[in-house]
């Protein structure tokens, strides 16, 4: 009879999950005053793209400390979820973060193809979205998605103009990684210099992970630039097998924010002559990224990268449409408030069009040495471009 | 225990249905407790029956036929893009269709890799089904234009039933799935208690034995690769309606390793070990992530680890083996 | 002309760190029969080892190669003692404890160094490049060469010269007449076991030269080092040169010939040997 009463224990304790779920009565908390609301933060811990998890964590966490966690005079509460670099599981932990914790925005994930699998479920539940770092247009038609900090077409436009109006290049190079991000920018960023007169006089490709680059670099055709878009842990092993092959045509990239300022103050010298598309760097030239670093460096003891800027940007623009609402997290009220915003932010000044697509500051910038550190340094900004889709 | 004893055939009926008491319960809280839960925990309910015809595919091939497979995700992943390139390619989302357009690529492409994988025996076929996934794998990035590249291909709605009226919702389809989960497990158990399943486990306990006794080996091992190929397609298709969404991962190495500790963790060689060991598993790491986001792969390993260690017949053995001890304490 | 023989030079340099890869993995299945799909995480362990007595604490580039790979052989006695041993002769379940360690360590990683890339690292000496026949080409390939060379040239005298090299191919030849023989098989098993993953975190340093560390890398790694053992087959050092330099001639040429479909012919060539001869091209036969 022990063994019966031990299965029938173990029966029960495999039935607990289900059973603290709690039937029906429980999904998601009433979102009435008094209660607090819940931020989701949906990111990648696990996976090839876990380098990004704990610094956007880090970001919402130091905007929402500064604001006391309360907004409007409602107490906030964060929730935080892996969607472990796969979209089904990014999916499930939406799921969750709605239906079980009653979240009323989320901020993330990170990856294009995984916000595209979850924006719809979140749109059907009425509950807003927002990008991390980028997102294509067509997410806009959701309605529930706020592209920050700009669509994905932004994330080349001002270096094709630098390179093609600025620096008078004609002729370009391009070596992209050979998986969707990679022919995105690259793609997009020849055709964008082709539309300004210049002409992509070859396309290479490359796998993630190339740790060899020799065969492209032997096979570059001359041009006057090359454009180039990988992964960070592709684009150094790329910039020094660049040098150390004795190539010296100039380097465009788009999305150059791969190109940490963590990585350029350590490979200054290797991945310098890169004049990239940069959304932020801890050297923009702004009062609120002034005040904005200083907090960042006394509480992390680091310098902020975009992984953490954007976040906190977000949160504030979160918090700045609560005010508005004076607490109310209903869908069209919160959304409403949102899209009247305007903010002066880290990046610069922002301000959201209609269809949910925030304006906000690009620099084209290049990699000097300032006062003995190398950093990214802007060369050019270009004050709130719009995506000329639409 | 103070009934009366009944006369002969009718105490053999009360013995065996007593004996599947378990499994009754079981099928008796998929029907009713798991509806009454909240929406996400239908989801998780319906990743888990998916994800046992999955895991039952794979020990037909491991636990019956004896063949060590690393690449069975790419009949899983092949499914589940051939109904969501017709949904969302061609706009077709009859969930018959896609049903049948998943299988048959799935089938098609195991004969394919089967002549492949089973030129070589023992530790080579891991290799062989190893790189014919990654190949899978590597062609679902490369051909954006058909699958949407590494971003997956989205999009893929719930299908239709082909019933005019009938408006999907989560729980329907957890039914749907429940009711394919039903018609696969008692397919392949069926399978296995045959004289062709029976000749299997031969085939994998001393396949030269079978040999000299005249049976055509190869034949028995590929037609087992080949099925266990096409039910892995039934679950690809239903995962990728689940999912709304099918990525290039769901075809990798990592993908065919994630089912394969389903499997082990189970107990290889039984049908309801692959069930319980799916479970587990997802249940694991579901429960493990949310309890630390960045950590919880440490306690899905370290509970692999252990279960190999000390639990090598698989948790789902032990369960069905303290079962066993029960009803023989109980005199049954 | 140029062209070619840079192409070939990368063919060579690329298949010199596959075959580093590749030889202590080789090693390991040959004398214990179990693949040990955690080699790669070998492999970044000593990476990140590497990175953190070079890099961290600016001590000597080789001694943090020579920390990586002990390292790294530590942990494959940890493994050895503590789960192999445990599953004696089971091979099926050896190679899923791996697959189960291979969570566990990159985890771990990821949790001591964090999960963010390290860039490539080397010593001073080694930085700059070599002016061949006109063009630019890094110093650190033509080390890597070398040190290849050197290795498979060690474990090639070790393999057929030495007696414990004849102790090893008899283990991996024929058990039962090397036990009789009065060999300590465990004792070679464990030995092998040691070198062949101190090879491997040794090539994890070498190797981060010209790749970096990052904890994704243990499965790309992974994939390579099946590829070599596909195409040049298991338990010798020959199989092993084999392997890696047809597959670092594949990418090279590959790349420059046909670059958007570089990865398939790698691909192929796995599959056009394993129909032909699944054991590898010089692999010992099953």
């Amino acid at each position: 009879m022990k063994q019966s009463r031990l299965l029938v224990i173990v029966g029960i304790a495999l039935l607990i999950p289900f059973l603290l779920a709690g039937p029906r009565l429980a999904t998601g908390a009433q979102q009435t005053q008094g209660m607090p609301i819940k931020l989701g933060v949906l990111i990648d811990f696990t996976g090839p793209m876990s380098f990004a998890g704990q610094p956007v964590v880090d970001g919402v966490k130091m905007r929402l400390e500064e604001a006391g966690y309360k907004v409007a005079g409602r107490t906030i509460q964060l929730v935080v979820e892996d969607s472990a670099t796969d979209a089904s599981v990014a999916v499930e932990k939406a799921k969750k973060m709605v239906e079980k914790d009653g979240v009323s925005f989320i901020i993330g994930p990170m990856i294009s193809g995984m916000r595209m699998a979850v924006i719809p479920y979140l749109s059907k539940q009425r509950i807003l979205t927002s990008a991390i770092h980028a997102d294509p247009l067509e997410s806009s038609k959701f309605g529930n998605n706020l592209i920050f900090p700009s669509t994905l077409t932004m994330d080349s436009l001002p270096v094709a103009e630098y390179a093609s109006k600025v620096l008078g290049y004609r002729t370009a190079t391009c070596i992209g990684a050979d998986y969707n991000a990679g022919h995105e920018y690259i793609d997009t960023l020849a055709k964008q210099f082709e539309s300004m007169g210049g002409k992509a006089i070859q396309k290479q490709w490359a796998p993630l992970g190339t740790m060899d680059w020799a065969p492209y670099l032997t096979n570059l055709k001359k041009a006057d630039c090359v454009a180039v878009w990988t992964i960070d842990s592709d684009i150094v092993p790329f910039m020094q097998q660049y040098k150390s092959f004795g190539q010296t045509m100039p380097l465009i990239m788009p999305q150059a924010n791969v190109i940490t300022s963590a990585i350029v103050a350590e490979k200054g010298e290797s991945v310098k002559g890169i004049i990239g598309n940069i959304t932020y760097h801890y050297n923009l030239d702004y009062p609120a990224n002034k005040k904005f670093v200083a907090d960042f460096k006394a509480r992390y003891k680091r310098m902020p990268e975009h992984h953490e800027a954007h976040p906190y940007i977000i949160t504030s623009m979160f918090l700045a449409g609560l005010e508005k609402t004076k607490g109310d997290t209903s869908f069209d009220k919160l959304k409403k408030a949102i899209l009247s915003l305007k903010m002066d932010t880290p990046e610069g000044p922002i301000s959201i069009d209609p269809n949910m697509v925030v304006r906000a500051n690009k620099h084209v910038c290049d990699i000097q040495k300032v006062n003995g550190v190398w950093v990214w340094h802007t060369l050019k900004t270009y004050v709130q471009p719009r995506d000329p889709a639409y | 225990m103070g009934r009366e004893p009944a006369d002969g055939s009718e105490r053999r009926g009360l013995l065996k249905l007593i004996r599947l008491a378990p499994q009754f319960v079981i099928v008796l809280l998929l029907i009713f407790l798991v509806p009454l839960e909240p929406t996400y925990i239908q989801s998780l309910a319906t990743k888990i029956l998916i994800f046992a015809i999955f895991a039952m595919s794979l020990d037909l091939l491991i636990g019956y036929a004896g063949i060590m497979s690393l690449g069975h995700a790419a009949f899983f992943g092949a499914a589940g893009y051939g109904a969501g390139i017709l949904a969302v390619r061609y706009g077709i989302d009859n969930i018959w269709l896609g049903l049948a357009s998943g299988i048959l690529l799935a089938t098609f492409i195991a004969a394919v890799f089967g002549i492949i994988a089973l030129q070589a025996r023992g530790i080579y076929s891991i290799l062989i089904t190893f790189a014919l996934g990654q190949l899978l794998h590597s062609l679902a990035t490369k051909w954006r234009s058909v699958t949407n590249g590494d971003y997956g291909l989205w999009g893929i709605p719930l299908p239709a039933l082909g019933l005019s009226g009938f408006e999907w919702n989560g729980t329907y389809y957890y039914y749907f799935v429940f009711l394919a989960f039903l018609v696969c497990y008692l397919c392949l158990y069926r399978l296995v208690k045959s004289p062709f399943g029976k000749s299997l486990q031969g085939v994998r306990e001393g396949e030269s034995r079978m040999r000299a006794l005249g049976y055509n080996t190869w034949l028995f091992k590929y037609v087992a690769f080949v099925i266990a190929g096409m039910f892995a397609g039934v679950a690809g298709v239903l995962f990728a309606y689940h999912s709304g969404i099918i990525t290039p991962g769901d075809l990798a190495v990592m993908n065919s390793g994630f089912v394969m500790l389903m499997v082990i963790a189970g107990g290889i060689g039984t049908i309801y070990g692959a069930v319980i060991g799916a479970a587990l598993i997802i249940t694991i790491q579901y429960y493990a992530s949310i309890l630390t986001a960045d950590r919880w792969p440490l306690i899905l390993g370290g509970v692999f680890v252990l279960t190999i260690m000390y639990a090598r017949a698989g948790v789902g053995v032990y369960f069905y083996s303290l079962w066993k001890r029960v009803l023989e304490g109980w005199k049954f | 002309m140029n062209m070619v023989l840079l192409n070939i030079l990368n063919a060579i340099s690329y298949g010199a760190i596959l075959f580093l890869l590749a030889s202590g993995f080789s090693l390991i299945f040959g004398v214990m029969g179990v693949l040990n799909l955690s080699h790669g995480a070998l492999y970044m362990v000593g990476a990140y080892i590497g990175w953190t007595t070079a890099v961290a604490h600016g001590i000597s580039f080789w001694l943090g190669a020579l920390a990586g790979g002990l390292v790294a052989g530590l942990i494959s006695l940890i493994m050895e003692a503590g789960f192999f041993r445990r599953l004696y002769k089971q091979l099926n379940e050896q190679m899923l404890l791996t697959f189960g360690f291979v969570y566990i360590l990159d985890n771990l990683a990821k949790w001591i160094w964090g999960p963010s890339y390290r860039a490539p690292f080397t010593s001073p000496a080694l930085s700059g490049s070599f002016t061949i026949l006109g063009s630019r080409y890094p110093t650190v390939r033509i080390a890597i060469i070398f040190i290849g060379i050197v290795i498979a040239v060690g474990l090639w005298w070790l393999q057929d010269k030495t007696r414990a090299g004849a102790m090893i191919r008899a283990g991996m030849d024929d058990r039962e007449t090397a036990v009789a023989l009065g060999i300590n098989l465990p004792l070679v098993a464990t030995v092998a076991f040691f070198i062949g993953s101190f090879i491997a975190g040794f090539a994890g340093v070498i190797g981060a030269q010209v790749t970096g560390v990052y904890p994704e890398m243990s499965m790309s790694v992974m994939l390579l080092v099946l590829a070599v053992i596909i195409i040049g087959g298991v338990g010798s050092v020959q199989g092993t040169l084999v392997g890696a330099g047809i597959l670092g001639v594949i990418d090279a040429f590959g790349k420059a010939l046909f670059p958007d479909y570089a990865m398939f012919t790698v691909y192929l060539a796995m599959i056009i040997v394993l129909i032909v001869k699944p054991s590898g091209i010089l692999g010992r036969q099953v």
